[in-house]
């Protein structure tokens, strides 16, 4: 095997497919067009960048409740969020069904606990198939929270007078309540100071795991699944090149040079890792601006995917060589692809999947690569579940050139 | 330079070699010249190291095709006989590619290739895809890739089928030139005129087989001086090959109810004989050819077929 030649037919080979400018538009074009097709289907429209949707329950209805929810929703739909809110039940319901960012629970006696100085819990539950606006609520809950106690550090009597009005007089309360109560509030918050110097609300942001999978978008979910049925589809294209070089005679030529066959096997499964690599960074480049993904775990992304591509191709490549036309080898690829996107999270991603056809799912490469993938994209990757990973790709990898290069030698030319 | 010894071939039950053996020395063209069938690709095919032989062997300067395939291969040269090019690729590029595939590189490759390609009279059509190029020029870059590594021992596959007139002089001259440069030749073909004219030495195949091989003077003479006749029309066998066996000097090669060849010595002069001993058993003629000794009367002579493209 030597590298060189490998590059110069890998080189030999992109200029050949560069030439084929239909197919290579095809190609290119897939992703996109599956990827706005589904992004139609389910609404979750790429490049439109959505504002936070916040769920509110409002447990406490107090003054202080109802101003923080004017406050998160002021502007109106031009302002920071979309506010709705809703009772308990609804809010778990619509959060679990992926409808909202994330869903604030006021609790009872907050109004209370803020003029009082007590501390207070404010919980957060956030749609883990987004990231950064859940994040921005969390965010401007903190600034709040803050915002709040040094108020209450400044203003405490004015506060106190706020908490009479709370305590059910309405109206003005007299003098002499709202003295006391603000003597009373004053030796309290007085007392606790030394404990008071971190904020004294805590936001607590609870990542739901919710058993419906839409709960996380259900573009998000898909996205993966939907680069890797491009990227077999690619793979099933490229393979056929081999019939290609059948027909063409070049085939043959090139087992009458001394080289091995590896080295052409090889060199084709480079120039497709090279178009795939181009596929997958515009794909994943698509992907983070619409659904908010970190920049900096594409690069492992667009890698880990062009990879697999290149598995799935040699796997083409590998299975092709048994058919006995061209006509057959696109019948069998066909036969093939299929259940491989419907088991492998291209169809339906995972999580709507039943229990079983996932456990099937993930024995497929295509399958256990969009699993991983999703890992990466989700920032949740290990380095243990990702190198089994790839040995097992890089295993499924050698045996399909072993293979392949066994039958061009043997049988694929007379067949 | 190319040994091949009792080479057998055969696909299932089919033999398509049955036994060939020959050799090829170094500036020298050696033909294997047969009918469609005979068994050339397929002798083409085990000496390039494509298809293990059933039985038999092939060596190249020495290396055993089988056993030691990589450096037998270093040193062959094949001109295959359908066109073996990416249509995709320019000459130019397609030229590379075979020269890189046999270790050329740099402007070492770049030199050489343009020197095959001004060879095959190509040079200024060296970087179009080839998609657009007519069968002729196609078959003359095929010819290119083939040499572009300056091979030891060139292997063709009737490499002038469907070519117009002039591309096929020009190849049979480049076929020469290698010969002349020292290079062995083995050449393949179902056109006699071709054999006659670049084969040092011939091989007649038929049915995987080695009928006849020498040069072309001692197969001439394995012929005699005689002429062979052909006689089509309607004959009783064997009443006919009766008549025919009366005559002096003549000897009947192939006989049936619509056909009858004859090997004789001075056929123009004793055609009214012949005619008059057919016409006396009731024979009726419709046609008559005779032919001076040649590689084809000889095909004739020795498979009682004619040779077809
Ligand atoms: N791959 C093959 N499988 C089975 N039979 C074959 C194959 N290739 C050639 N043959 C048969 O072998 C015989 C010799 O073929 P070939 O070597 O191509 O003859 P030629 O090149 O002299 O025309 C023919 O009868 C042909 O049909
Ligand atoms: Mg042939």
């Amino acid at each position: 095997m030597s590298i060189r030649f490998v590059l110069v037919t890998a080189q030999k080979d992109l200029r050949r497919l560069g030439r084929d400018l239909r197919a290579l538009a095809i190609w290119m074009g897939i992703p996109l067009l599956i990827g706005t097709l589904f992004s139609l289907a389910f609404g979750n429209g790429a490049g439109v960048r959505p504002k936070p949707h916040l769920l509110i329950v409002d447990q406490d209805q107090s003054f202080v409740s109802q101003a923080l929810v004017g406050f998160l929703g002021s502007g109106g739909p031009e302002g920071f969020a979309l506010v709705d809110k809703v009772s308990f039940e609804e809010g778990n319901r619509r959060i679990a069904e992926g409808d909202g960012s994330a869903l604030l629970i006021l609790p009872k006696g907050l109004g209370l606990a803020v003029l009082e100085g007590s501390p207070a819990t404010l919980h957060l539950t956030t749609n883990p198939a987004q990231r950064i606006l859940p994040a921005m609520i969390q965010e401007s809950l903190e600034i709040l929270c803050e915002m709040v106690f040094y108020l209450r550090r400044l203003a405490g009597d004015t506060l106190s007078k706020v908490a009479g009005w709370m305590s059910g007089e309405g109206g003005m309360a007299d003098d002499a309540a709202v003295a006391a109560l603000a003597v009373e509030v004053k030796r309290f918050t007085e007392g606790l100071k030394p404990y008071l110097d971190p904020p004294m609300m805590s936001v607590q942001t609870e990542v739901e795991t919710v058993e419906n999978p839409l709960a996380k978008g259900a573009g998000y979910l898909m996205a993966p699944g939907i680069l890797f049925m491009s990227l077999l589809f690619m793979a099933q294209g490229l393979a056929a090149d081999l019939w290609t070089e059948r027909e063409e005679g070049t085939l043959w030529r090139f087992l009458t040079t001394p080289r091995r066959v590896g080295n052409l096997v090889l060199g084709k499964t480079l120039a497709g890792f090279v178009l795939m690599a181009g596929v997958s960074v515009v794909a994943l480049l698509l992907g983070a601006a619409a659904f908010e993904i970190e920049v900096a775990r594409l690069p492992l992304a667009a890698l880990w995917a062009s990879f697999s591509g290149a598995v799935l191709l040699l796997l083409f490549q590998a299975l092709f060589l048994f058919a006995s036309s061209r006509k057959g080898a696109s019948l069998l690829g066909t036969a093939v692809v299929f259940p491989l996107l419907m088991l492998g999270g291209s169809f339906f991603p995972f999580e709507a999947m039943p229990d079983w056809m996932v456990a099937a799912g993930r024995w497929t490469p295509n399958g256990l690569a969009v699993s991983e993938l999703k890992a990466i994209l989700d920032g949740r990757w290990e380095m243990m579940g990702l190198g089994s990973s790839f040995l097992i790709l890089s295993g499924v990898a050698t045996v399909a050139v072993m293979v392949g290069s066994w039958r061009m030698r043997r049988g694929f030319l007379s067949t | 330079m190319l040994q091949v010894r009792r080479l057998v071939k055969k696909y299932g039950d089919l033999v398509a070699v049955a036994g060939v053996s020959f050799q090829v020395e170094a500036g020298r063209i050696y033909g294997l010249l047969g009918p469609n069938g005979a068994g050339k690709s397929t002798t083409i095919g085990c000496v390039s190291g494509l298809m293990p032989p059933t039985s038999g062997s092939v060596a190249i300067l020495g290396h055993d095709v089988v056993s030691q395939g990589t450096s037998a291969k270093k040193e062959l040269g094949i001109v295959p006989q359908e066109i073996a090019l990416y249509e995709d690729l320019s000459a130019r590029e397609n030229l590379g590619y075979w020269a890189a595939a046999y270790g050329l590189r740099g402007s070492k490759l770049r030199e050489r290739v343009g020197e095959v390609l001004g060879l095959v009279g190509l040079l200024d059509r060296g970087d179009e895809p080839i998609g657009r190029f007519s069968g002729g020029m196609k078959r003359r870059l095929n010819f290119a890739c083939g040499i572009v590594h300056r091979p030891k021992l060139l292997l063709l596959d009737e490499p002038t089928v469907g070519v117009d007139p002039q591309s096929r002089f020009r190849l049979l001259e480049l076929v020469q030139e290698q010969a002349r440069q020292g290079v062995g030749v083995l050449y393949t073909t179902h056109y006699m005129e071709e054999a006659e004219r670049v084969c040092h030495e011939l091989g007649i195949i038929d049915r995987g087989k080695i009928i006849a091989a020498g040069t072309l003077d001692e197969l001439r003479a394995m012929l005699g001086e005689r002429d062979l006749l052909r006689l089509s029309g309607r004959f009783q066998a064997e009443t006919a090959a009766e008549a025919i066996r009366g005559l002096e000097d003549t000897e009947l090669v192939q006989c049936s109810d619509e056909l009858l060849t004859i090997a004789l010595k001075d056929g123009s002069q004793r055609l009214p004989l012949i005619f008059a001993s057919l016409d006396a058993v009731g024979a009726k003629i419709r046609e008559t050819t005779l032919k001076r000794p040649s590689l084809e009367s000889l095909f004739i002579k020795l498979t009682g077929e004619e040779l077809r493209e």
